[in-house]
């Protein structure tokens, strides 16, 4: 059994030592909640950065698209069905056939025959060697349309021409088939600038875009329910 | 003798030794006090951080509307983007013939019609070979003198005499020239 004496004796001790067994009880106390609150700081500081990545690169995305934002949607679906006829997804070799005799015919410049080299062909890139009958005139004439206007996008590889005045040429032309990585646009931050835009346009205006849509064929016919009506 | 009760006695109190001498109790209290000021400071700053973050995620949501509210108009000009990086690149696999063929018929050999240009054979890497006909008592020094001249080495990386023929009847009695080399990119 505690004495009274024993009672008075702790009495004593404790409120001589209340403000020391005060702190022991506070400290850990204020640091665990410092710890909390280290913690908890850590984690919003991370939560910040985080969203201010996300932020700048929705910032970004915006200012790119601002680029594109004054152009009409119809102009981009021109423009996209216009590339699209340039560089098919599949490569299409009456299109290229097409592409050369229209330009053939536009330039004046006779192509008289074309041979496809197949070691040359690949990773989407048709090579086709040409020879071709012309004076200089046509031969230039050729030269600064064969990039665009027969309706296929071409480049040239090499040139023999066999005098100044033209002759028998020799072309190394490429045609570009190649489907459209769309997995690696899926993070794409940047579009089209002014200047990309305009040699867009200035290619589309050089170009006859070939509309492949069959959603105006007419399905407003009478039909029959009975075929030996 | 008669025992007496002094209540003012401290002869209890002495046995009551304190848990901490009055330096350590400073010490300890000092800990406490600068630990709440910490605590304070720390929870200053978080309230503080926590407005801002609320703040960008709500900066962010708008962000994000805006760009949904602009999806189709995004994924056109991904698309369109794309297709245009694709041209560009397949562009520079071209031989840009026309600005190299002015430098060739451009440059007068001599003053009169008695140099003409022959063949011309250039690739996309711009190596070039072409020859120049020269009619006969044209003097090979004069032809010589403006082809060595820098305004037109100037335009190849390098350029040399791959063969020269004297006399043949093609020729009437004139001479070729052939050259091969290399032009440095005109922009």
């Amino acid at each position: 059994m505690i004495s009274s004496y024993q009672i008075r004796k702790y009495g004593g001790f404790s409120r001589e030592n209340a403000s020391t067994l005060t702190a022991f009880a506070v400290i850990p106390i204020l640091m665990f909640l410092l710890m909390i609150s280290i913690k908890n700081y850590t984690a919003l500081q991370e939560q910040y950065n985080n969203t201010q990545t996300e932020l700048t690169q929705m910032d970004s995305k915006v200012k790119a698209l601002n680029s594109v934002k004054n152009v009409p949607p119809q102009e981009l679906d021109d423009l996209n069905q216009l590339l699209t006829q340039l560089m098919p997804e599949t490569e299409d070799l009456f299109s290229v056939i097409y592409a050369i005799e229209t330009l053939s015919n536009k330039t004046g410049f006779i192509i008289s025959s074309y041979t496809i080299n197949l070691d040359k062909s690949k990773g989407g890139k048709l090579s086709i060697a040409v020879d071709g009958v012309g004076n200089e005139q046509t031969f230039l004439q050729f030269i600064q349309s064969y990039r665009y206007e027969g309706g296929r996008l071409i480049t040239i590889e090499k040139i023999d021409m066999p005098s100044r005045g033209g002759g028998n040429l020799k072309l190394d032309l490429n045609f570009y088939a190649k489907q459209t990585p769309l997995a690696q646009t899926q993070t794409t931050t940047e579009f089209l600038q002014g200047k990309d835009l305009e040699l867009l346009r200035s290619i589309k205006d050089k170009v006859k875009i070939v509309i492949k849509d069959d959603s105006n064929t007419s399905v407003d016919y009478p039909t029959k329910d009975n075929p030996f009506e | 003798m008669r025992k007496r009760l002094n209540l003012f006695s401290k002869k209890n109190q002495k046995e009551a030794m304190p848990l901490l001498s009055a330096k350590n109790r400073l010490y300890a209290t000092i800990a406490g006090v600068v630990l709440f000021v910490v605590f304070l400071i720390i929870n200053f700053f978080q309230f503080s951080l926590q407005k801002q973050v609320t703040s960008l995620e709500q900066k962010k949501n708008e962000t994000y509307t805006y760009l949904l509210s602009v999806k189709d108009l995004e994924a056109k000009a991904q698309i369109l983007t794309q297709k245009e990086t694709q041209l560009q690149t397949y562009l520079k696999d071209n031989v840009e013939f026309i600005p190299y063929y002015k430098v060739l018929t451009e440059t007068q050999l001599v003053s009169s019609n008695s140099a003409n240009l022959g063949a011309i054979s250039i690739s996309k890497d711009k190596s070039v070979e072409f020859s120049y006909d020269i009619s006969p008592g044209v003097s090979l020094i004069e032809v010589i003198n403006v082809i060595e001249s820098s305004a037109f080495l100037d335009k190849f990386e390098y350029l040399k005499m791959s063969s020269f023929s004297l006399g043949n009847a093609e020729l009437a009695k004139g001479y070729k020239l052939v050259f091969k080399g290399k032009f440095k990119p005109i922009l």
